[in-house]
C-alpha cells in the first residue's frame, strides 16, 4: 500500500510529495471488436445513444472498428467499464474490456 | 431488397409509419417467435439460480468458451477474455438481465406484429430484435463481411440468407429514422477523449478528414447496408 502524503515541511520537495501521492485506481477501458453482421449505421447508432457521442466521433470510432478491427470506445473504472459492456452486449456488439 | 419502397417512415404526429406486408410480417413473426428459445442462455450459464454448483459450472463454461455454443457466446460475449474467473463472474451478474431484455424487446416484437404504425420505443425493440435475429443467423450460417448478396435458390439455407438480408434492409431503415430523433451533440464535447492524452495528434489528422465529412455522408447514405 502506498504511504500516506508526505506532510509538507522545509525539508520536503515537491518530488517526494507526488511521490508519496496514494496511487489513482487502476483504469480500464472497453474495446469493440469487428464482426460481419452489425451493420455500419447500426454501430454509429448505438455509439451515439450509449455514450452521447456526436455523430462525426461515432462514425469515426465505427470506422476504425471496421478497418483497423477494434477501437477503444470507453474509459474508465472497473465499474463502469463493466456496465459499459454491458450496455454493448445489450445492443449485440462483440465488446471486451482490459486493464489499461 | 434494392427497389422495395421504404418500409419506415416518421410521420408528422411523431409516430413511425411501419409499412411490412402481410407476407413480410408472417416470416419475421416466425423467425422473431424461433429466436425465444436461441437466446435464452441454459442455466448453467447463470449462477444466480443454482448456488454453489452452478457457480463451478460457470466458472467452467467460463474457463472454456470454445465448448459454448457459438450464438450464446456471440450474444453474450466474454467480458474480460484474458481473465476466464471475471468474465464467468461478470457473466453471472449480468447474463439474466441481458436476456430479460432480449426477451422484452421479442414480447414488443410479437405485440406489434400488426402494427402499421410504431412509437420510438416499439421500433427500438423492432431493431433490438432484428438485430439478434441477424446474429443468430449470421453465426449459425458463418456470415461473411464479403459474402456476395447473391442467393443460389438450390442453397438449403436460401431462405434464411433472404431473412437475414431483408432484416438488414429494414434495420437500416428503423436505424435512419431512430438516429433523426438522437439529440444533437457538438463535435468539440467529445471530439477529444477525456482519457487518451497520445490522440491528439491523430484527432487533429481526423479532423482535416471531416473536412470532407459532407461527401463521406454521401457515401455511408449509399453503403449504409455495409456490415462494420
Amino acid at each position: 500500500m502506498p504511504e500516506s502524503p508526505a506532510k509538507p515541511g522545509p525539508s520536503t520537495t515537491l518530488e517526494e510529495v507526488v511521490r508519496a501521492r496514494p496511487l489513482p485506481a487502476p483504469r480500464w477501458i472497453v474495446i469493440v471488436w469487428n464482426d460481419p453482421v452489425n451493420l455500419m449505421t447500426y454501430v454509429t447508432f448505438v455509439f451515439r445513444k450509449l455514450f452521447g457521442y456526436s455523430q462525426s466521433h461515432a462514425r469515426r470510432l465505427m470506422l476504425q472498428v471496421h478497418h483497423e478491427g477494434r477501437a477503444v470506445v470507453s474509459g474508465g473504472t472497473r465499474e463502469k467499464c463493466e456496465h459499459d459492456v454491458a450496455r454493448l452486449h445489450a445492443h449485440g456488439l462483440w465488446a471486451t474490456m482490459q486493464p489499461d | 431488397v434494392a427497389g422495395l419502397p421504404p418500409r419506415v417512415a416518421r410521420l408528422d404526429d411523431g409516430r413511425i409509419a411501419f409499412l411490412l406486408s402481410p407476407v413480410e410480417r408472417v416470416i419475421l413473426g416466425g423467425y422473431v417467435e424461433g429466436l425465444r428459445d436461441r437466446v435464452t442462455p441454459p442455466p448453467g450459464d447463470d449462477a444466480g439460480e443454482d448456488g454453489a454448483g452452478a457457480d463451478a459450472a460457470s466458472g467452467l463454461e467460463g474457463a472454456m468458451p470454445a465448448t459454448r455454443d457459438p450464438v450464446l457466446a456471440r450474444l453474450y460475449p466474454d467480458a474480460i477474455p484474458a481473465d476466464w474467473a471475471a468474465s464467468a463472474s461478470y457473466r453471472d451478474l449480468v447474463v439474466r438481465d441481458l436476456a430479460d431484455g432480449r426477451l422484452a424487446a421479442l414480447d414488443t416484437v410479437a405485440r406489434t406484429l400488426d402494427a402499421t404504425t410504431l412509437d420510438d420505443a416499439q421500433a427500438g425493440a423492432w431493431l433490438g430484435a432484428l438485430n439478434d435475429l441477424r446474429l443468430v443467423i449470421g453465426t449459425e450460417l458463418d456470415v461473411r463481411e464479403d459474402d456476395s448478396l447473391e442467393i443460389d435458390e438450390h442453397d438449403p439455407d436460401a431462405e434464411r440468407r433472404l431473412v437475414y438480408g431483408f432484416a438488414a434492409w429494414l434495420q437500416g431503415q428503423l436505424v435512419d429514422v431512430l438516429a433523426d430523433a438522437l439529440p444533437y451533440v457538438a463535435d468539440e464535447l467529445t471530439d477529444a477523449p477525456e482519457e487518451d492524452d497520445q490522440r491528439g495528434a491523430a484527432d487533429v489528422a481526423d479532423k482535416a478528414a471531416d473536412a470532407d465529412e459532407g461527401a463521406a455522408d454521401a457515401e455511408d447514405g449509399a453503403a449504409s447496408d455495409d456490415p462494420a
